[in-house]
């Protein structure tokens, strides 16, 4: 082998290391985008963001209905007047969440695809 | 060997606790990062219960109700807390010149922004009411800690200045617990960046679009150890005959608040959370010329202010802090 095969070699290596690197972590974090839905400032269920899924919760007279979806979540019903938590949609980054203030329920997605913000200020 | 270094990374980076909950009439949410991430995030929680049980005007018992049911009858005394959050309130009722007043709540009682029973009162209901706002009839003992309202039918709600003295209150709590990154958001109006992200970064905060739907924004701001409040038109209101009425009331008019703007945000890494509660609502009532002009005599205070023509007024400490992420929206900087 000459010196230049050696150094395209130990090039090709560190590329396939690289990349085999953010593929991993890609997949890792992946695997653990969750569903937290929280009733009253109690966690009532986690799921995973992958696995199509409807929870009907009810709550005393509150009605809400969570629907997961091709690795996305949205509040599909509630029975609250605002309908703020209907109107906010799909969700599917880490730190977005749904909020039905009026029957105390949040939907929030963890781990997983990270947004471009941490928080939004209302 | 880069994947295994990075699995250990991951192993020792700092725990992540988060709690989310429903006071103050709105949602809470506390994340703190660190060993003691848990104590921090719970000892917070039960803070803001204990503020919560102090100053609402919905719960028995509370200082507030307290006071107002004792209105034209006699001092109460309250928790020092209490009242140092209604002495706070009174700065900057004079600040203001009136506009930013804790004797509003019979004017919000009636209009009930936010409640089921949320209509347009008669133009003879609002005069009525508004003859029981002036914040110089709270009368203080500043040596006993005891709150009088001097007339009956006199009424305080420390709803626009509450969540901002919890907030100060919570900062404690993280640096008693040697917490080195937390983000506090309470009722997502007010959001406190305490330190920077565990990374060492600026954290992101994305500022609600006015006009679309919630959790979409128009831009962010970055930074750390900074807290960020915002007043919307957008937060509480309802239709009625196809006019939008919004929570945000104007003490001398009786009526929601009409200065051009439909949203303001403060912006400060120098003042306390419990006066950028308070001047966001200033801010939001004065509009754009006068609110930038307060806001610009306060040192190490910036503000945003959205105008309905989708214009941004940002006042000159914010460059490069603020970034307009929704083309729709166009800056002004140094108005």
């Amino acid at each position: 082998m000459k010196i230049g095969d050696k150094i395209l070699i130990g090039v090709l290596l560190i590329i396939s290391l690289v990349s085999a690197y953010f593929t991993y972590d890609k997949a890792l974090s992946r695997t653990g985008t969750n569903v937290v839905i929280e009733v009253n400032g109690s966690k009532y269920q986690e799921l995973p963001l992958n696995v199509d899924k409807t929870v009907t919760i009810r709550n005393g007279r509150h009605l809400n209905v969570v629907e997961i979806k091709d690795g996305k979540v949205r509040m599909r019903e509630a029975n609250c007047l605002d309908q703020i938590c209907v109107k906010t949609g799909w969700i599917e980054k880490e730190g977005q969440q749904i909020v039905c203030l009026p029957n105390r329920v949040v939907v929030r997605v963890t781990g997983g695809k990270k947004g471009e913000v941490d928080d939004i200020v209302y | 060997m880069l994947i295994s270094v990075s699995i250990a990374g991951c192993g020792n980076s700092d725990q992540k606790y988060t709690r989310t909950d429903f006071m103050m009439d709105t949602v809470v949410q506390v994340t703190a990062y660190g060993r003691n991430a848990k104590k921090a995030v719970d000892e917070s929680m039960n803070k803001l219960k204990e503020i919560d049980n102090l100053m609402s005007t919905q719960k028995s018992g509370s200082d507030v109700q307290k006071i107002n049911d004792n209105a034209g009858v006699k001092y109460v005394k309250v928790n020092p807390e209490t009242f140092y959050v209604i002495k706070t309130a009174l700065k900057y009722s004079k600040i203001s010149g009136g506009y930013f007043d804790i004797t509003i709540a019979p004017l919000v009682n009636l209009w009930g922004i936010g409640t089921d029973h949320a209509h347009v009162p008669t133009e003879s209901q609002i005069k009525d009411a508004m003859k029981y706002i002036n914040y110089k009839d709270v009368l203080l003992d500043e040596k006993n800690d005891e709150v009088k309202l001097s007339r009956k039918g006199m009424a305080i709600d420390l709803g626009g200045i509450a969540k901002g003295f919890a907030a100060d209150e919570l900062e404690n709590i993280m640096k008693e617990n040697g917490i080195k990154h937390a983000l506090i958001n309470l009722g997502g109006s007010s959001v406190y960046l305490y330190g920077s992200k565990p990374d060492g970064s600026n954290w992101n905060i994305g500022i609600q679009d006015p006009f679309g739907d919630k959790g979409t924004y128009f831009a962010i701001v970055s930074g750390k150890d900074m807290l960020i409040d915002t007043s919307g038109n957008y937060e509480r209101y309802f239709i009625q005959n196809g006019k939008r009425y919004h929570h945000i009331l104007n003490p001398f008019t009786g009526y929601p608040a009409e200065s051009g703007v439909v949203s303001t945000t403060i912006v400060s890494t120098n003042i306390k959370s419990i006066d950028a509660d308070a001047l966001s609502t200033i801010a939001f009532i004065l509009g754009v010329d006068k609110g930038m002009k307060l806001v610009e005599s306060m040192p190490g205070v910036d503000a945003i202010f959205v105008t309905p023509d989708y214009k941004v007024y940002a006042t000159s400490g914010l460059k490069g802090k603020l970034k307009i992420t929704d083309s729709r929206f166009k800056l002004y900087e140094n108005r």
